[in-house]
């Protein structure tokens, strides 16, 4: 008697991936066979292109908050913020400044005071979000990285001078050079309100590449700040940046930061109060990654109907197919290695698909800055053609949106995606294959 | 008398209708010695196709013994009927039952590979028997490129790989012309010498009714030995 060794996977995957793709070589490639066989095809196309928008909203939407954070901390936020009364002085501000700069995985130090006001030109006037930075941001890596300068300077020099965000000069239609005006508001006793009006020359126009961040800065030196704001108005801090912000040290910090300040008086009760961005930031980044997880849900759901037009196209084979699975089963294929060929084969069809699709996300992300600038050029044309009107097309609205995306490559979400899209597949070939353990050889005699 | 490998006892297969039961095999007895060729000849309906479905467990019985190559069909299990079918037997059937998909090479090769032969050893099995049926220089050729008779040899190829005990064949030339018929009752002529196999062989045609040792007529439930 014949022996036969133990059946492995190989010819189960063989003859199914054969019996569901079929063979182009086959000169019954008639538009039968090729319906009978696209079916699988259709599959495949099915799961890679409902991974595609899977793999670009997460690569982009990582991207786009990790962009988007780095801006607001390195230009904006900082990594920790201690804030301090304004009758802490500049001599004692220096001193504490130098002991916190002495700390162990701090990089930098600067002061702030940040306040609201009304900006003025002749041509309009509107809302103006002060930021009283001193000279040290000039040194600081982080913020020179994010900043780009559309004209001027960086900086202001003077005290009379002002850098403004690129919308917000935009909409006060002015340029370096030009004046604007600045009305705050002091209060003494915080309910009677006086007030002020200063006059800046403008000295540079400047972009964080995130219009949402920078629309309305109203950039002064930080004494200029002090003398137009006070602590009824305005909020003065230290921004100190560390040289791990994602990392698990920044509470710790914090907290040596805070016992720095103890020093020279400053406590929680007298407002002095150490933040780490994720506190201060704590709403904008809960909304990123809220949306993130609708957007990750939605894709998620079109992959399971993916995967239920794979068991859809299976079953339907099954059902068509009973003789040659009957077939299969006269050789002395049990009704397990009948179910596996199904299930391997809806598998390895959703793995083929898998693979296709995470290419592509893959590709699609990484030049999507790219296919989003030909997609506005070619866009841009067509409108060119069509009206008079030669208005730019953007697809992502800049106030929403960095101007330019970063992505964000994370591989683990790639072999998870991968893993969870094969699983799927796998799954949803579960019916099929135990619907094809119910065809017994005997169907072939009914065929004869 | 040698061991016989094929011992049928009291066997009885009855189909049942609304109108009627049909006693298809009323008590037949059947052996069948090993290494043997017997034809079994019937008019239309007379339960030869069943019988032979009965010896390859497509079939289950309503009593009696089945017993072939040492499996007792009767007392035998589901999951061990396809151990039985793997290792025993051979099927040709009156339709060739090729898988359009396959080249005549895969569909010969396919049994042994699914069985657990390597795949080099399966596809070489699969060239000696395309070989043997005169079929080598059809191999890479699918089911729909190949006559009639040449499918029915690849049917005859496949039912040989596993190296069967025992080779069934259900009127393997019924559905041919009688040019294709003429190849293919060669091949059956010689198939238990060249395989060294058993051979049941289910005919209406009278060519093939003189092949092998022995010819049963089934009639009225029983076998009737003719020859």
């Amino acid at each position: 008697m014949h022996q036969v060794k133990n059946p492995n996977i190989r010819p189960l995957t063989f003859v199914g991936l054969r019996l569901l793709f079929g063979r182009p070589a086959n000169e019954q490639y008639n538009d039968l066979y090729r319906a009978r066989h696209s079916v699988f095809w259709g599959a495949v196309l099915g799961i890679g292109i409902s991974l595609v928008p899977l793999y670009i909203v997460l690569f982009v939407s990582n991207g786009m908050i990790q962009g988007i954070t780095d801006r607001y901390l390195e230009t904006k936020t900082s990594h920790l913020q201690m804030s301090l009364p304004f009758s802490f002085d500049a001599t004692q501000r220096n001193a504490l400044t130098q002991d916190v700069s002495r700390m162990p995985g701090i990089i930098s130090t600067s002061f702030e005071v940040d306040g609201i006001g009304l900006a003025a030109s002749q041509n309009g006037s509107t809302s103006a979000q002060i930021r009283g930075l001193d000279g040290a941001v000039l040194q600081d890596k982080g913020f020179n990285r994010f900043i780009s300068v559309d004209e001027g300077q960086m900086y202001p020099n003077r005290q009379n001078e002002v850098v403004l965000g690129r919308y917000l000069a935009r909409k006060l239609e002015v340029k370096t050079g030009d004046s604007v005006t600045l009305i705050t508001l002091r209060s003494n006793d915080s309910t009677n309100y006086l007030p002020k009006l200063a006059v800046f020359r403008v000295a540079g126009i400047i972009s964080s590449g995130y219009r949402e961040l920078d629309a309305n800065w109203f950039i002064i030196q930080s004494d200029a700040a002090l003398r137009l704001l006070n602590s009824a108005t305005a909020y003065a801090f230290m921004g100190i940046k560390i040289s791990k912000p994602y990392g698990s040290d920044l509470d710790r910090i914090a907290s040596e930061v805070s016992r720095a300040g103890q020093k020279y008086g400053l406590t929680s009760e007298q407002g002095a109060r150490v933040r780490t961005w994720r506190e201060i930031e704590k709403s904008l980044f809960q909304s990123f990654s809220s949306t993130r997880s609708v957007l990750v849900l939605i894709m998620v759901i079109a992959i399971i109907v993916a995967a239920l037009n794979l068991a859809s196209a299976l079953t339907t084979f099954v059902i068509e197919h009973r003789a040659e699975i009957a077939i299969i089963r006269s050789f002395g294929v049990s009704r397990t290695q009948a179910a596996l060929i199904f299930l391997l084969g809806g598998t390895a069809t959703g793995a083929i698909g898998c693979i296709a699709g995470s290419l592509a996300g893959i590709a699609i992300s990484i030049f999507i800055n790219q296919i989003i600038s030909g997609m506005q050029a070619i866009l841009g044309f067509a409108s060119r053609l069509l009206s008079a009107d030669r208005q730019t097309i953007q697809l992502l609205n800049p106030d929403y949106y960095l101007e330019h995306i970063p992505i964000t490559m994370d591989w683990r979400f790639v072999v998870l995606i991968l893993l969870s899209g094969i699983a799927l597949s796998a799954i949803a070939s579960i019916l099929p294959a135990m619907k094809s353990t119910s065809i017994a050889p005997a169907e072939l005699i009914r065929h004869e | 008398m040698s061991e016989p490998i094929i011992f049928c006892e009291n066997l009885t297969k009855t189909f049942s209708s609304s109108a009627e039961v049909l006693r298809i095999l009323d008590n037949a007895d059947f052996v069948l010695e090993k290494g043997k060729a017997c034809t079994i000849l019937g008019p239309s309906g007379s339960g030869k196709s069943t019988f032979l479905a009965i010896l390859g467990s497509l079939e289950r019985f309503d009593s009696g013994t089945v017993k072939i190559a040492g499996y007792d069909l009767g007392q035998a299990q589901e999951k061990m009927l396809h151990i039985f079918r793997r290792e025993v037997i051979g099927f040709v059937f009156q339709f060739h039952f090729l898988l359009n998909d396959f080249t005549a090479l895969e569909n010969v090769a396919i049994p042994a590979y699914m069985a657990g032969v390597p795949r080099a050893e399966s596809w070489d099995r699969a060239k000696k028997l395309l070989d043997l049926v005169g079929l080598n220089n059809r191999a890479t050729h699918f089911p729909s490129q190949l006559s009639g008779g040449e499918r029915q040899r690849v049917a005859i190829a496949r039912a040989l790989i596993n190296q069967p005990s025992v080779v069934l064949a259900d009127e393997p030339t019924g559905n041919l012309d009688p040019a294709s018929a003429s190849a293919v009752k060669e091949l059956l002529k010689s198939l238990p010498e060249i395989a060294r196999t058993t051979l049941v062989l289910v005919t209406h045609d009278p060519e093939l009714a003189g092949i092998g040792d022995s010819s049963y007529l089934l009639k009225g439930g029983h076998f009737e030995c003719i020859r």
